[in-house]
């Protein structure tokens, strides 16, 4: 099962966070006010508005994809897991501010975005091991 | 200073910082992986280890080929003794034969008889 899904290598990884962030992206661009409505995202939604998260987002995810289409290409994959990194990071920290500052808010998005973050830089640890010519 | 705005500075840092940091450390990491790969596959490791090896099996091929020859040597000096004597023994008993045959030869003369 393992080696069917390839769970234990980082382009696994990859795809899943791709998922996610095409999940969030997409959400974003479609169901706007749904994160209006949300709390959590108040900080976020007031720095840059959903429109423009989404493109981030679908973005991102896309840069995670043809990671994993062009996996043999370094540079590439670097800047993927690079631009995920830093984009979870800044959401997790929007999180932490807004969980430690609105009574209103809730511990679920830290861990999420803690798990993608978790995830990511994972699967950047893994590359070396796996990166194959050609692979 | 709002949420927002701490937000958004505190975001920026930690995405910079994670932007600069996340290819500083793979960059390293591939350097390091790199290294270790050369020194594994070191050829001029590989080719001195090969010379080595290729010394020690000719200096054992030359031992055996001296302890062969030698062997050869001796087994060609014990033939050769062996044939001296052999060769002696004959002739010891040829000259045997030669003189029973004058012996005889002297006994049917004395006894008239013919040879």
């Amino acid at each position: 099962m393992l080696k069917v899904l390839r769970l234990n290598e980082p382009r696994a990884h990859v795809a899943v966070i791709a998922a996610v962030f095409y999940a969030i992206g997409i959400t974003l661009w479609l169901q706007p006010a749904r994160y209006a409505d949300t709390p959590s995202y108040a900080n976020l939604l007031g720095i840059l508005p959903q429109h423009a998260w989404s493109l981030i987002y679908v973005g991102t995810a896309s840069l995670k994809v043809s990671a994993i289409w062009r996996y043999s290409l370094r540079p590439l994959v670097v800047v993927s897991h690079a631009v995920a990194i830093a984009l979870e990071s800044a959401w997790l920290v929007a999180f932490i501010i807004r969980y430690l500052t609105d009574s209103g808010t809730t511990i679920v998005n830290v861990v999420s975005w803690s798990v993608y973050l978790y995830l990511s830089v994972r699967s950047a640890l893994m590359i070396d091991q796996h990166t194959k010519p050609g692979g | 200073m709002d949420t927002v705005q701490i937000t958004a500075v505190v975001g920026v840092i930690v995405a910079a910082f994670a932007g600069i940091v996340v290819p500083y450390v793979l960059y390293r990491r591939k350097q390091r992986a790199d290294a270790d790969l050369t020194s594994v596959v070191s050829w001029d490791k590989m080719a001195a280890r090969l010379d080595s090896e290729r010394d020690s099996l000719q200096k054992r091929l030359d031992e055996s080929e001296d302890r062969h020859r030698k062997q050869i040597d001796d087994m060609e000096a014990d033939w050769g003794r062996r044939e001296t004597t052999l060769r002696r023994q004959i002739a010891d008993l040829q000259a045997e034969v030669d003189a029973l045959g004058r012996q005889l030869a002297q006994a049917l003369r004395r006894g008239g008889g013919a040879v």
